[in-house]
């Protein structure tokens, strides 16, 4: 792979080096507020590969689909964020690993 | 060397760089108002890459909603939560978890990385390509494409969409509102002061 030619892979790894970086945060952290703002970079990584495969593939599908994941994405940031509220409200603290009372 | 060779390059690199640097910041920083803010950076070095793809209209709409919509929820909802530094202790089977985490997710990576590496050359071959090389859209202009594809071929999809926007509205007025009273909360919170204040005496 030539370093100085900026092909579809160099995107693709870009997008997949951030997917990982997003799985890392939601797995190492405990802290709701950022385990949800991890979330948001898994779907950005995901929004590149799509931009990256409709250009590539000569098509407008994937740019269509990603105005879609954003809007979903912003009515995800809402309701999320005030559930986040709520359960702050309700247990004072947004360490998830002292939220268990659904533990069996 | 001709310039234009070297710059989409190093723009890319920049960019690049920029996004996986402050998306390890937003993991790493105690801090989640920190995290928030270095997220910020990386929605905008994200857009530089669509504009670098030649989808301007996504990079417009990355600033508008990611970077700024969602972005200023998200910091007014984390001051308006006043989280006290100190809250998050790091407790020694938090460094196994971790530890653990980052393995996991390195094989993840590692095996992507050689399925892609395999067969992402042959799909992008044979795929089937569509109608709009980057002369026509050179030509007309991205904003005109994706316009005219999402208000024909999907326009289904983008009135769900605002329907979706609403169930979103309503869910959360409903949310705060039907849960607990705002009193009860400011009561609690002052609760909360006062205990700790009581505890520092």
């Amino acid at each position: 792979m030539n370093l100085m030619e900026i092909t579809q892979n160099h995107y693709i790894i870009l997008s997949l080096l951030l997917f990982c970086i997003g799985m890392a945060g939601v797995l190492i952290r405990r802290n709701a507020i950022v385990i949800f703002l991890c979330i948001e970079i898994m779907l950005n990584a995901v929004n590149i590969a799509l931009v990256t495969f409709s250009r590539g593939l000569d098509q407008n599908r994937g740019e269509v689909f990603v105005f879609f994941v954003i809007a979903v994405a912003a009515a995800e940031s809402a309701i999320g964020l005030s559930l986040l509220i709520l359960l702050f409200r309700q247990k004072k603290t947004l360490d998830v690993d002292e939220i268990k009372s659904l533990k069996g | 060397m001709d310039i234009a060779l070297i710059i989409k390059p190093v723009v890319f690199y920049v960019f690049a760089a920029i996004a996986v640097i402050s998306a390890l910041m937003v993991v790493i920083l105690r801090n989640p108002l920190y995290s928030a803010s270095t997220l910020v950076l990386t929605f905008f070095a994200i857009a530089g890459i669509y504009v670098l793809l030649g989808s301007e209209v996504i990079a417009v709409f990355q600033v508008l909603v990611y970077a700024g919509a969602i972005m200023v929820l998200v910091i007014f909802v984390i001051m308006f939560l006043n989280l006290r530094p100190g809250l998050f202790k790091i407790k020694p089977k938090h460094v196994f978890r971790s530890a653990l985490a980052v393995i996991f997710t390195l094989i993840i990576f590692l095996s992507t990385l050689f399925f892609l590496a395999k067969s992402l050359q042959t799909y992008m071959k044979f795929a089937q390509k569509g109608s709009i090389t980057p002369e026509i859209i050179e030509t007309q202009g991205s904003f005109q494409i994706f316009s005219l594809s999402l208000f024909t071929e999907h326009l289904l999809p983008f009135e769900l969409t605002s329907l979706l926007l609403t169930v979103a509205i309503i869910g959360v007025v409903v949310l705060i509102r039907g849960m607990t009273k705002p009193s009860d909360a400011m009561r609690n919170n002052q609760e909360m002061d006062h205990k700790k204040n009581s505890q520092e005496k």
